[in-house]
């Protein structure tokens, strides 16, 4: 009988298994490089997308009811019950149907509401997690901003538009974020 | 008894393959990203058709104050404002100074608009990154 003893980690199977752990390894780092891109492109079209439909729900219409700037801030924000609460359920600036004349008593009690951040946040419709905005509407003499401007921000979706303000040319800038 | 080689030709040529795939579904994966340049140009355009139309630029065909308005655009932004009358004849057209061609890709919009509630004209504007 031939007792010969066999070698395990012959240098071919050395030469697998450091060929199937690169493998597997650059699989692994591959899977979730691409899953992190993908994730956070996913993140960009959202936000996109509310940016792309808030600015033209702003610019482009004078909300619903179209006299909401009538409404007292506190009667927006107090909880009175059905009988004396005032519902806006939707913020447009315009002053009619036309859209990108936009108001100034409406921006003023637009920049009026910005005390109140979360609440106006949340019936612009940005529910995203970690998603904040910042607006600037601003002519040659005055701006006016609402909102919080981006400083920790991982990804930023800005949107320039160009509207009248009482008649007068203005820039409406647009910045949805998302918090670090 | 002779040995065997590891990286025999099919080896080579499996190996070869998969980095091949592999890079093609990475770099089309990479190339797949949405791109919303057009979405902003497409504002831009609007934006611009319905501002002038609104201070009565447009109807006036007010070269100087369209011409402010245009070159009044963010720096990155190139437009072109082109009224067609009848018959499709360009009546007016007007670029923002320093723009040439258009770019790749280009953000349409298009209006009819009256002039003194008879005559009806369309107008065209074209916006693309300088």
């Amino acid at each position: 009988m031939l007792l010969r003893k066999g070698q395990f980690f012959s240098a071919d199977i050395m030469l697998s298994v450091f060929l199937f752990l690169t493998i597997l390894t650059s699989f692994f780092s591959t899977h979730s490089y691409l899953n992190n891109i993908i994730e956070n492109q996913e993140v960009k079209n959202d936000m996109t997308q509310i940016a792309s439909s808030l600015s033209s729900v702003l610019i482009e219409t004078g909300g619903y009811p179209d006299n909401w700037e009538t409404f007292k801030v506190s009667d927006l924000l107090e909880d009175k019950g059905d009988k004396d609460k005032k519902y806006v359920f939707a913020f447009g600036l315009s002053k009619n149907a036309d859209g990108w004349n936009l108001h100034q008593k409406k921006i003023d009690r637009f920049v009026e509401l910005n005390s109140s951040y979360d609440f106006l946040k949340d019936n612009l419709g940005i529910k995203g997690s970690g998603y904040e905005f910042y607006v600037n509407i601003s002519t040659l003499s005055k701006s006016y901003v609402v909102g919080v401007y981006p400083t920790k921000a991982e990804n930023v979706i800005n949107i320039e538009r160009f509207v009248l303000l009482e008649g007068k040319r203005a820039r409406f800038n647009l910045k949805v974020w998302e918090n670090e | 008894m002779s040995k065997g080689i590891i990286f025999s030709l099919d080896v080579l040529m499996a190996l070869l393959l998969a980095v091949i795939f592999s890079t093609f579904i990475f770099f089309s994966i990479n190339q797949s990203y949405s791109n919303y340049d057009e979405l902003f140009l497409h504002k831009a355009a609007i934006d611009t058709l319905a501002v002038l139309r609104e201070d009565r630029s447009l109807e006036n065909f007010d070269n100087s104050s369209i011409l402010t308005f245009l070159n009044s655009l963010p720096a990155q932004y190139c437009a072109n404002l082109t009224v067609y009358g009848n018959n499709d004849a360009i009546v007016y057209n007007s670029l923002k100074s320093g723009c040439s061609n258009e770019g790749e890709v280009v953000g349409i919009s298009r209006r009819v608009f009256l002039v003194n509630s008879t005559s009806v004209y369309l107008g065209e504007v074209k916006v693309w990154y300088e």
